[in-house]
Parts: structure tokens; C-alpha cells; sequence
């Protein structure tokens, strides 16, 4: 007992080693969900499943969409999540959320479904005057949305005022 | 060796005081080299009584024998001890025993020292500091008021941090945080002794990254619209806290992949594109081997596919590649 003790080495490892994560996704997946919660959809929208399709890669907003909001509810609507790769094979969606990376395609897909009651949510600068109903920006460090009243209303959408208020900028 | 030279000299020292009257010290001794602590602390404890607390030895040997019956009942044996050597040592005023008391004390108080490491490895933080502190106080009090604890600090405050963050690891909600707060305090505290350590800059810098990211992954999934501004900004103030750290860090070693990692992430939850290319071009072109070598092995391997065409698309650009591994991916994606 009259050394001192060694302390053990293990005290200097790192505590809780991690990768870098994906922090912005999990951001625009509770955005969109709550986009889902206060648009009002036309009443023939308001049966059957309630789909949120991503097109574009399967990480990040799809993966997070899948893994947290499948099988949870809008209304009476179950909440379907579904990915898209390619214009083809997209059908009737509720919410189409178009990844930056497939953003050039936006503009024949907001013709293709300009009956349709589909809130299209881009991610480009200057998307709410191609079409785009919601518009992803990024102001200062803040992740924040545009809303063009106009193009929802053209697909039937009524965007409630508190979802307006929240707007970091409105298209009437 | 040194321990049992000194205590054969008190042994002598007081086979010759026999004669001159340290009765009850001698058969204090007899009691202690039979191993009977209790009979020995029973003699000196009537000779620090007696005429016999004049003399220094009788003082060293009473420190040794408390020394001994540290963990019986008798409380406080380890403080008893130092108090009969600190005596000791008063008495001793030609110094003939200087060196030797010292040594006594010296081998006392580390004792404080050692409960401080096997209550860190017993995972009792709180109980370590404790030790630590009384260790180093009772050391500056009767061996050296002007130690340099410096090598030890650094030593002991980055093994408590690490404790407290490993422990942290394994808990929730607000008892994490405090453990968190502790960590970091003491981590902090080594740096202000040397700002140039790697391993307390990284802890720091990943455990307020880590946080950050946590606070994001784990929003609840109901959150309301006018809560997410309000979580990201408690997020971004933690990527932002972390920053120095980590930078601090990736100078000091600037291949280790984990830093550029925790770099990458904090721009990125920052929204911080330039910075998070910056960060994530160094990134790539380390991994991009690896990934290439991993590609070999699995042709098929989605993960690596998606990699390269991000790696290609916005980081090293190359339009060839990024068209290669992109179509790669198309067909392996639509035979599914």
C-alpha cells in the first residue's frame, strides 16, 4: 500500500464515440409532418391512406419519415411513406417531397399532377415560382419554409393561418 | 526496502531507550513486531501519556502502529497517524529523524491518493474527488507546501472527467446532463494546466457534439411546428460550443478521422455549407480508399455506392465517376 496506485488507462478514452449524423433531416421530416397536420386536403383525399413520398435517395428524410411517422395517424388516415427514384414510378401522393438532387425534375412532375391534390415540397431556391407549393430554405442557421398560397391553392390545399404565420416568406 | 531500513532504525533507537525509562514505548514495540496492534496500541497510547511523549520516537512508532489499524474500528486511524508523525517530527528539533518522518508521511498520504484511484475504478467519481483533494491537501500541509501538482492534475482530473463522462453515457434526461457538466469541468480544468492535450479537447468537443445531435434525433416525433426553431437552436448553440474544442484538437493530431467527423458535424448542423465542404472534402478524400477497397470486396454494397455518388456529386466532383456509380446503383436498385 505505500505506492501510488496507476490509474487505469481506460479513464482517457473518449466517453461516447460517435459518427457524424445526419442532424437535418430528422428537421425536415417534423416539418413536413407537421405540414401534413395543418393543410387541409380536398374531401376526396380525406380516405384511404394518407402518403408522404420522398423522391429521391432513401436516407435521411425517407428513412426518418419511415422510421418515425409509418402508421401513425392524419385524421382517420393512416400515414404510408413511400420513396420514389424515379418520375415513373410516382403515383397519388398527399405530400411529395422532391430531394435537391432530383430537383430538375420538378418542373414536368408539377404538370403531371397539376389535378392532383398533391402538396409538392421542394428544396431549391426560387422553386415556389416553378410550381412548388412549400419551398425548404435556409435563413442565417435556421432551417426554414416558404409557402406560395397560389400553387396550393391550385391543387386544392388550404394551408391553415398558423402554418402561414410561421412562413419565412408567403406568395399570395 | 526503504520503509523497513526506517522502521528497523526506530526498533534499535528503542532497544537502547529501553534503559532510560520508555517502558511503555518498548513494549508498544515488542507488541507491534508480534503483529498484536491492538496490545501495541494499547502501550503507546499510555506512553504519549506518560514522560515518554517527548520523544520523537515514540511518536514515530505511534504512527506506524495507527497506520496499521487503519480499517478496524478505530475511526479516523489513518488521520491519527499523520497527527503522531507531524509530532514526531515537532519533537525531533536536531532533525535526526527528518527524512525518515517525512517518508512516514509521505507514505500516509498517498494512501489518500490510492482510495482516489480504486474509488474511480469502483466507478465512485464523487468519493474520488473527495480522496484526491484531502491527498493533496494533507501533502501541501505536512510534506511540501510548494509541490507541483501539475503531471498529477492532469493525470487525475482527465481519468475523473472520463469517469464521469463514461458514466454519463450510460444515463438519462437531467441526471446525464449533471454527469455531463461534471465531465466537462474537468476536463476543463486540464486544459487549463495545458490547453495542448488532445484527449480532453476531443471529450469535450464530442460530448457537446453528441449532445447537439442527440437533442435533434431524438425530438420527439408529435413535436409542435413553433418547438423545431427552438430545438435547433439549442442544438446549434452545442455544435457551436464544441467547435474550439474540436479544432483545438485536429491541430494537434490531424488524422484522426473521429475530429474531422465531430468537425463535419457541427457545420453541418450549423447549416454551415462552406465550412461543413471544407470539412467533408478532408473527410472523403481519407475515406475514400477505404471505401473503394470495400467496394472490391462487395460490388453490390448500396452503403458504398451511395458514398461514392455523394462523394463525387459534391465533394472530389468528378461527373464521369458520379455518373458511373450512380447508374451502378440504378441497376442494382431496379433487378430488386
Amino acid at each position: 500500500m505505500l505506492a501510488a496506485f496507476i490509474l487505469s488507462s481506460w479513464a482517457m478514452l473518449p466517453p461516447d464515440q460517435t459518427q457524424m449524423r445526419d442532424t437535418r433531416s430528422p428537421v425536415k421530416a417534423l416539418y413536413l409532418y407537421n405540414f401534413a397536420t395543418l393543410i387541409d386536403w380536398p374531401s376526396e383525399y380525406r380516405k384511404g391512406k394518407f402518403v408522404i413520398g420522398v423522391y429521391g435517395t432513401k436516407e435521411g428524410v425517407y428513412e426518418n419519415l419511415k422510421t418515425k411517422y409509418e402508421g401513425r395517424s392524419i385524421g382517420s388516415q393512416e400515414i404510408v411513406i413511400r420513396n420514389f427514384t424515379s418520375s415513373s414510378q410516382i403515383d397519388r401522393a398527399h405530400i411529395l417531397y422532391v430531394t435537391p438532387t432530383k430537383s430538375s425534375s420538378f418542373p414536368s412532375l408539377e404538370s403531371k399532377f397539376k389535378n392532383e391534390s398533391t402538396l409538392f415540397v421542394t428544396e431549391k431556391e426560387g422553386y415556389l415560382n416553378k410550381g412548388a407549393a412549400i419551398n425548404f430554405v435556409v435563413m442565417g442557421t435556421s432551417q426554414k419554409f416558404e409557402i406560395n398560397k397560389t400553387n396550393a391553392k391550385k391543387h386544392k390545399l388550404i394551408i391553415a393561418d398558423r402554418l402561414l404565420n410561421l412562413a419565412s416568406k408567403v406568395v399570395e | 526496502m526503504k520503509a523497513i531500513k526506517h522502521i528497523l532504525v526506530i526498533m534499535l533507537a528503542l532497544l537502547a531507550c529501553n534503559s532510560y525509562g520508555q517502558y511503555y514505548t518498548s513494549k508498544a514495540n515488542e507488541c507491534y513486531k508480534q503483529k498484536d496492534y491492538e496490545c501495541a496500541q494499547n502501550y503507546i497510547d499510555s506512553a504519549i501519556v506518560s514522560n515518554e511523549r517527548f520523544n520523537s520516537q515514540t511518536w514515530q512508532l505511534r504512527g506506524l502502529i495507527y497506520r496499521k489499524l487503519e480499517g478496524s474500528e478505530i475511526k479516523d486511524a489513518r488521520n491519527i497517524s499523520i497527527e503522531s508523525f507531524v509530532q514526531a517530527r515537532n519533537l525531533d528539533t536536531a532533525g535526526v529523524y527528518e527524512e525518515q518522518i517525512t517518508n512516514f508521511l509521505r507514505n500516509t498520504i498517498i494512501r489518500y491518493y490510492n482510495d482516489a484511484v480504486v474509488a474511480l475504478d469502483n466507478g465512485m467519481p464523487d468519493q474520488s474527488e473527495n480522496a484526491y483533494v484531502l491527498y493533496k491537501g494533507k501533502y501541501k500541509k505536512y510534506i511540501s507546501a510548494d509541490y507541483d501538482f501539475t503531471k498529477s492534475d492532469i493525470e487525475y482530473y482527465s481519468a475523473l472527467g472520463g469517469e464521469y463522462l463514461k458514466q454519463a453515457a450510460g444515463s438519462q434526461g437531467e441526471e446525464k446532463n449533471k454527469l455531463i457538466s461534471k465531465g466537462v469541468h474537468f476536463y476543463k480544468m486540464v486544459l487549463d494546466q495545458d490547453s495542448t492535450i488532445f484527449q480532453p479537447n476531443f471529450n469535450i468537443g464530442i460530448t457537446f457534439y453528441n449532445q447537439g445531435a442527440d437533442l435533434i434525433m431524438n425530438m420527439d416525433p408529435l413535436t409542435e411546428i413553433e418547438e423545431i426553431p427552438i430545438i435547433e437552436e439549442k442544438a446549434q448553440n452545442l455544435f457551436r460550443k464544441a467547435l474550439p474544442f474540436l479544432h483545438r484538437a485536429y491541430k494537434l493530431d490531424k488524422d484522426r478521422i473521429d475530429v474531422i467527423e465531430a468537425i463535419t458535424g457541427c457545420y453541418y448542423g450549423l447549416q454551415d455549407n462552406e465550412n461543413y465542404l471544407e470539412y467533408q472534402t478532408i473527410l472523403d478524400k481519407k475515406n475514400l480508399p477505404i471505401l473503394l477497397e470495400k467496394l472490391k470486396d462487395n460490388p453490390t454494397d448500396k452503403t458504398v455506392l451511395r458514398e461514392l455518388i455523394r462523394i463525387y456529386r459534391d465533394t472530389l466532383k468528378d461527373e464521369e465517376k458520379y455518373k458511373e456509380y450512380y447508374e451502378r446503383l440504378e441497376r442494382i436498385e431496379s433487378n430488386e
